[in-house]
């Protein structure tokens, strides 16, 4: 069964597909910082989990919680010669910690600590001593050798456990792997991560214009030098702001940019810039949906996809985000979003004016194109949007609250169990070809479906662009079709919809005005 | 003049608020608070936005700064089959295996195929009388990736079976090859372990006493089925009884069948070596159980009467010593170290002594002091508990050969034990198990 995995409080918690909780143990002094978002990235069979806990970690299907790296051993191992051994030549050591699974796979591996002395020995064991024990949980200690008056380590001898500090073999150079040691690196404080052919991509909250990344198939090994410049260095003081990784490309959004990572190989990964002017404000804003990106930046809603970047929004929707008539543009760095894959929306949570709590919420949708909102409930404050897998392998969209409930869709219109939505929408002013003409705007009869109850209030407005909105009218919806006598005289003529009765719905599929006749002299 | 006005596409336009009041369409609306198109894509009508319900009917521990819903799979229902033989002589034929769906909480059922019975008595020649609490060290079953691996019960006057069953489909993936020393099939699996994505397989291959048994290990690949030997046949009176690894080095403690002599420690570096080493020739009995921890590594013995038996410990740097020493009744014939595990960050070793009252104990070493942290009290637990396995941060310790019924303990914590006995048939125990998850 697939689970979701979810910060809550300061708390990794396991929702499984019935909704049940489960709170993971964290591995020992680490902590989650509550005020900080989360980001996840899932790789091989672990979940990884960076910003938040004071170390970056990884979960598991079972919900074991362990740190994604760990600290390398910080003294020198002192090597020296002991009677009785075959072995000659003059050799250092290396030591890494190790923590395995069950079937002895690594699944996560140290840095490196200090060379050790060069000890040359002649037909002795090679006695490593002063090995380092780990301030983490590990499974064992790995020390890698280098052949005799050689330069290059290969793995030599491993110690189970963590509470050896010496060991001697006096094992040949022909009897070690043929495989060299492999490419480690310490684990940075990762703020962002992301996954991306076959690797880790993050950045390091300490080097914020800089993209790191993972050697190929090994999300602990994170050498200094698999590190990409994302210019410009010290141009802002939020650095990368957000991966945006599409099948065969990897984004990186500055809050003024946006570049590319391109190649395929530590040998010739490369940081283009794509635009100029557009950026990323939010990770949590940018979603990848069959292969086409949606992110918010200042201004809008913009679109990265085969046929380039472009903003979505301008032209409908543009005085949404580029005003300050709807929302906090000053928090759009809190936005999050979701792909909602049963509607085919964009779900993209903001701040309304004059607050800096996320409370309204708009949806773009990908198949017409056209949007709708802003919305928003009275029964909670969202505060995350997160895809859950049910237990039919569904994807299901669900907002997370201040609370600590996920909410997802139901058919009854009511949020949780008593709230009622609070539906409003406004019609166009309706001018009949002739805005400067006065009319006599006739009946006003609505077609909608036949519900089991309630009305709708319906409220004309008519006159001018200023005119005061008139007494509404009630629209019985266990009617169907009604007419609801006529509506004024002026130029221009709009209607406002609404309803928040808990329970009920309203379809309306749409209105009529007759007739229209112009009247006055010209 | 006269018009009309007609608006049918409410749910097709959205929201406009770039277009100034007169430039906009019929359809195109300047808000849309919780109104959307139909949400199943039914064109043309407006409708109140779905409804919102929560998912979890209890809280989390605070507001929810974000989470993922992770493709990957989530055990919620474990199933545990463990290896279970007649009573009828020592370790008794097989018969099958129990299956738990509830940890053994209540009653477990019995399986007479699919999976097939694991092997039992096959060893008996060599696990006879007094020794047969000796049903193989760590066990005759490992789990790569939810799959058991296992040896096979029934097949006489053929090779050894080894089988595979993920928890619906049961097959024979190899049989165990005849050990050219020997000339003839082999006699059975004695034990099987699991490390670095291998299997690895000891055998019993001929011989009926200390004079002449032979056998030897085997690499399995899990994926092909393909055996390969490591390193040669044992020293002649020595089999591979009890395995252990320890990174890439595979270790073996061997036993000769007599509880009043003596086993070896032998040791083989994966990829490196091309023979075993022998380590240590003991001086204070064979070897039942091998176990890396630490850093060092452990070997339980069996002694013969008069004599407790010892666990040694082996260092890093090569120097044995005696790490505990049983103490609780009379020394027995046969009492031993049957079952070795880490569990936490703890040692654990099952002691067992068949004394007038039996004696099982299984005692901790938690890195620096051992101590016993169960002593069995009752008839249904004063068996040879002589395997270890874990499953879903539980550990469990089955008893059984000496042709008595099975025990059956387990504990979350090392500390408090619970006794499953009583949900387990009155047949005896293989050291063979699975905890499946799905």
């Amino acid at each position: 069964m697939a689970f979701t995995l979810i910060q809550s409080g300061s708390s990794l918690q396991l929702v499984d597909t019935s909704g049940t909780l489960t709170t993971l143990t964290l591995p020992s002094n680490v902590t989650l910082e509550s005020t900080r978002t989360p980001r996840f990235a899932v790789y091989d069979k672990y979940v990884v989990v960076v910003n938040s806990p004071s170390r970056p970690l990884i979960v598991d299907g079972v919900g074991t919680v362990r740190v994604l790296g760990l600290k390398p051993p910080g003294t020198v191992i002192t090597l020296s010669g002991v009677a009785g051994g075959t072995l000659s030549g003059a050799f250092t050591v290396k030591q890494t910690f190790r923590v395995k699974d069950s079937d002895g796979n690594i699944i996560t591996e140290s840095d490196y600590g200090p060379v050790s002395n060069t000890s040359a020995i002649s037909s002795q064991y090679l006695k490593a001593a002063g090995i380092t024990l780990s301030s983490d949980t590990i499974t064992e200690t790995q020390l890698y050798r280098t052949t005799a008056n050689g330069t290059v380590y290969f793995p030599w001898t491993t110690l189970v456990g963590n509470t050896a500090t010496s060991t001697q073999d006096d094992l040949s150079d022909a009897g070690l792997s043929l495989v060299a040691a492999p490419t480690l690196g310490t684990v940075p404080d990762l703020t962002l991560v992301v996954e991306w052919r076959g690797r880790l991509w993050g950045v390091d909250r300490a080097k914020i214009d800089y993209t790191r990344y993972t050697e190929a198939g090994v999300m602990y090994s994170w050498p200094t030098s698999n590190s990409l410049v994302v210019p410009k260095i010290g141009a802002d003081t939020r650095g990368v702001t957000a991966y945006i990784p599409r099948r065969d490309a990897l984004g990186i959004g500055r809050r003024n940019s946006i570049h590319q990572v391109t190649g395929t190989s530590n040998s010739d990964f490369r940081v283009v810039k794509l635009s100029e002017n557009v950026g990323v404000e939010s990770q949590e804003s940018v979603v990848v949906y069959r292969d086409t990106a949606y992110w918010l930046w200042k201004d809008g809603i913009y679109k990265w996809d085969t046929n380039g970047i472009s903003c979505i929004s301008d032209g409908s929707v543009r005085n949404w985000f580029a005003s300050d008539t709807y929302f906090n543009r000053g928090v759009y760095s809190t936005s999050f979003a979701m792909i909602d894959p049963i509607r085919n929306k964009y779900l993209l949570f903001l701040a309304a004016v004059g607050g800096s709590t996320i409370n309204r919420w708009v949806e773009y949708d990908l198949t017409d194109k056209t949007w709708w909102g802003p919305h928003k409930t009275d029964a909670f404050t969202p505060t995350a949007a997160v895809v859950v897998t049910d237990s039919n392998d569904t994807l299901i969209p669900m907002i997370g609250d201040s609370t600590g409930f996920l909410s997802q869709n139901q058919s009854t219109r009511t949020d949780w169990t008593s709230t009622g939505i609070a539906m409003s929408f406004d019609s166009k002013f309706h001018d009949a070809g002739t805005p400067d003409v006065e009319k006599y705007f006739g009946e006003l009869s609505i077609i909608g479906k036949v519900q089991s109850a309630g009305t709708c209030a319906v409220t004309p407005t008519v006159g001018y662009l200023n005119s005061t909105a008139k007494t509404a009218l009630v629209y019985d919806m266990t009617k169907g079709r009604q007419r609801l006598g006529r509506i004024g005289q002026g130029k221009l003529a709009k209607l406002n919809f609404a309803h928040s009765t808990q329970g009920q719905n309203v379809e309306i599929y749409g209105y009529e005005v007759d007739p229209i006749i112009e009247i006055g002299r010209r | 003049m006269a018009a009309n006005l007609s608006v049918y596409n409410l749910g097709q336009l959205g929201v406009n608020v770039d277009k100034d009041p007169i430039h906009l369409e019929d359809g195109e609306l300047t808000s849309a608070q919780n109104a959307i198109k139909d949400p199943l894509g039914v064109v043309g009508g407006i409708t109140k936005r779905l409804g919102l319900t929560k998912f979890n009917s209890v809280a989390g521990a605070g507001s929810i700064a974000g989470g993922i819903g992770v493709p990957l799979t989530h055990p919620s229902t474990f199933t545990i089959y463990l290896g279970r033989s007649s009573t009828s002589g020592g370790l008794g034929a097989a018969i099958g295996w129990w299956k738990s769906t509830d940890a053994f909480v209540t009653a477990a059922s019995t399986i007479t195929s699919n999976p097939a019975a694991p092997r039992a008595n096959e060893i008996a020649t060599f696990s006879a009388g007094a020794l047969s609490t000796l049903g193989g060290s760590p066990g005759v079953g490992c789990i790569v990736n939810n799959v058991l691996y296992y040896a096979a019960s029934n097949y006489t006057s053929a090779a050894p079976p080894i089988r595979a069953f993920d928890g619906t489909l049961d097959r024979e993936i190899c049989r165990v090859p005849i050990n050219p020393d020997v000339g003839t099939n082999s006699v059975g699996v004695l034990s099987m372990i699991t490390a670095n994505g291998s299997i690895y397989i000891s055998t019993y291959d001929g011989g009926t006493t200390s004079a002449d048994f032979k056998g030897r290990v085997l690499s399995l690949n899990p994926a092909t089925g393909v055996l390969t030997p490591v390193g040669a046949t044992f020293t002649t009176g020595h089999l591979p009884y009890a395995l252990a690894t320890s990174g890439n080095t595979l270790w073996v403690g061997s036993h000769n069948g007599n509880s009043s002599s003596n086993g070896n420690a032998y040791f083989f570096r994966v990829g490196s070596d091309t023979t075993w080493t022998l380590d240590n020739t003991f001086s204070v009995g064979n070897v039942c159980s091998v176990l890396a921890y630490g850093g060092d590594i452990y070997f339980g013995h069996m002694q013969a009467a008069g004599t407790f038996a010892t666990i040694s410990k082996r260092t890093s740097l090569g120097v044995y010593s005696t790490a505990d020493t049983a103490s609780s009744g009379t020394a027995r014939n046969a009492n031993a170290y049957l079952g070795m595990t880490t569990f936490g960050s703890n040692l654990y070793a099952a002691y067992w002594n068949n004394d007038t009252t039996p004696i099982a104990i299984i005692r901790k070493f938690n890195g620096s002091s051992w101590s016993s942290v169960f002593t069995a009290a009752t008839s249904a637990t004063r068996k040879p508990f002589n395997a270890f396995f874990q499953l879903n941060s539980v550990l469990y310790s089955c008893a059984g050969g000496l042709g008595t019924s099975a025990g059956l303990l387990s504990t979350s914590n090392g500390t408090s034990w619970t006794d499953l006995s009583g949900s387990l048939t009155t047949d005896t125990s293989v050291p063979a198990f699975i905890g499946f998850y799905s």
